[in-house]
């Protein structure tokens, strides 16, 4: 093994040990209390980082299935970003797209993206108010600390999805509030089209609306609303 | 330049005291305020908001210096390419005097967010220092590293005062010499932290970090940033000042904040610590 394949190695060993130290076992020679500091001062870090950012996961889960589901991803995601505010963003992508753990709440990736989505929001660098349409399976917004008992906890998604249109406001406050397929969708195109002819004649068709002046009347209403409470420029 | 005096790290936690504490004090005791501000910039770049409104009124209004936790210098992985381009960016929109990192490394195969201690081996010592040369190199100008806190040596084939002097004299870079960081590791790994001290390049000395630790046994200090400096590390403080000449020294406290009347009298303390050597190099010139 080459000199720079050694030191290579030698970092991954200490590093994979931080990570799992049940997995992987610490380089030899090492001080069982030393290495525990170690162990501690890392794990602690990350634990507390997503505590802080994903508060409502953290309230609802017991501490043994946090513990699990925060070693979960120190071990098994990869996490690029070097910004601590976007670790939070790892660890949703991770609940998304990597974990896969039968006895999960159903709804944990959704939560996670939802309680990001709210950070990102945040850091976003487009000009206020600007308005997030988000769609859940579950209604995550309600999931928190009004379910006292793990057994409330919804185990099945409802017949209809749930539609949230999360704002950043002009004073900086981040609000949501609850809507409808309708304009969620409407927020969606608006973002990808050009004019609101196009956006409506669109609408017009996913809807199976007949008359797209009475339609776009309908549009120019809410869109007027939703100006008048702050939610978009 | 760096700016004389005292300074203090910029935390979340702290924004609104230091912008208060400014507005109030500004024309009344100026010498009451830190000399200079330190931010980190991987918890800032790609941010928005109030609080990062507030870190722009600061930057605008004092001397700042940037402290970086994730480049990793010590690593294995690639060097972040497009990280590096935006630590440029932040260090120039903040207007920011001396930039520095840590002597680590904090990802293999990944990041962890906190700092490992690299193997004190020449192969390390040659790694690290074609980093740091290759992140000087990019970002245009020197960079200080900082001599860590570690609790166990993993692969250990050199001392850490020889591995720190090589990688220095290697990338031709600064010092950020943390001085409770060296009577941490006097303590934990058996030195005497004033040869440690005595045994460094003063030139190559940027500026100085000084924190509270945690004392977890007799022979094991965890640096915690979390309590106020103790008098051994002030003592250390005033014997680096004799030794290398009075640096620039920021108090760093991350967690368990005091009310802030408190940190600025730590901060003042530094400045009596510099204002106390100055007067014996002065009493040595008399005679």
């Amino acid at each position: 093994m080459s000199y720079e394949q050694q030191l290579r190695e030698q970092q991954l060993q200490f590093a994979n040990h931080l990570r799992n130290p049940s997995l992987y076992p610490a380089p030899a020679d090492m001080e069982e209390r030393r290495m525990d500091v170690y162990r501690k001062l890392f794990f602690g870090n990350i634990s507390n980082l997503l505590a802080s950012t994903f508060p409502v996961i953290r309230s609802i889960l017991p501490d043994e299935k946090w513990q699990t589901l925060v070693r979960d991803f120190y071990t098994q995601h990869r996490c690029d970003t070097p910004l601590f505010p976007y670790i939070a963003g790892e660890f949703a992508d991770y609940c998304l797209n990597e974990r896969d753990v039968a006895d999960d709440l159903p709804f944990l990736a959704e939560l996670a993206q939802y309680e990001w989505s709210e950070i990102a929001l945040r850091h976003s660098d487009e000009a206020l108010p600007t308005c997030w349409p988000l769609m859940f399976r579950f209604p995550v917004h309600r999931i928190g600390a009004s379910y006292l008992l793990q057994q409330d906890l919804p185990q099945q998604a409802p017949e209809a999805p749930t539609y949230l249109l999360m704002y950043r406001r002009s004073d900086e406050q981040i609000k949501f509030m609850e809507s409808s397929a309708a304009t969620f969708r409407l927020l969606q195109l608006l973002e990808s089209m050009p004019t609101l002819d196009d956006v409506c004649k669109q609408l017009a068709i996913e809807m199976q609306h007949p008359d797209v002046p009475v339609l776009r009347m309908m549009v120019e209403d809410t869109l007027q609303q939703l100006r008048q409470a702050g939610v978009i420029k | 330049m760096l700016p004389e005096g005292a300074g203090l790290g910029v935390r979340r936690g702290l924004l609104k005291s230091l912008l208060d504490v400014e507005s109030a004090h500004l024309d009344a005791t100026p010498n009451f305020m830190p000399n200079f501000l330190e931010v980190t910039p991987d918890n800032w770049i790609g941010t928005a908001g109030s609080a990062t409104k507030q870190l722009h009124q600061l930057t605008e209004r004092f001397p700042f210096l940037a402290h970086g936790l994730s480049l990793s210098l010590g690593g294995t992985d690639p060097l972040d390419i497009a990280f590096i381009s935006q630590l440029k960016s932040f260090l120039s929109v903040h207007n920011i005097l001396c930039y520095s990192e840590h002597l680590s490394y904090c990802s293999a195969e990944g990041h962890l967010y906190d700092l490992m201690p690299i193997p004190f081996t020449d192969e390390a010592i040659k790694n690290t220092a074609a980093r740091i040369r290759e992140v000087q190199d990019r970002l245009g100008r020197r960079i200080a590293i900082e001599n860590v806190s570690y609790y166990a040596a993993p692969f250990r084939q050199l001392s850490e005062i020889d591995f720190i002097n090589a990688v220095i004299a290697e990338a031709d870079c600064d010092l950020l010499l943390d001085v409770n960081n060296v009577y941490v590791n006097s303590i934990n790994h058996g030195y005497d932290a004033r040869a440690f001290v005595a045994a460094l390049p003063p030139e190559r000395i940027a500026y100085l970090h000084v924190a509270g630790h945690y004392v977890e046994a007799e022979d094991l200090r965890i640096d915690t940033h979390a309590a106020a400096v103790c008098d051994p590390v002030w003592d250390l403080l005033a014997f680096t000042y004799r030794e290398t000449g009075i640096k620039p020294t920021l108090l760093e406290r991350d967690f368990n904040y005091p009310p802030f009347a408190e940190l600025l009298a730590e901060v003042q303390t530094i400045r009596d610590i510099q204002q106390a050597e100055k007067q014996r190099v002065e009493k040595l010139h008399v005679v």
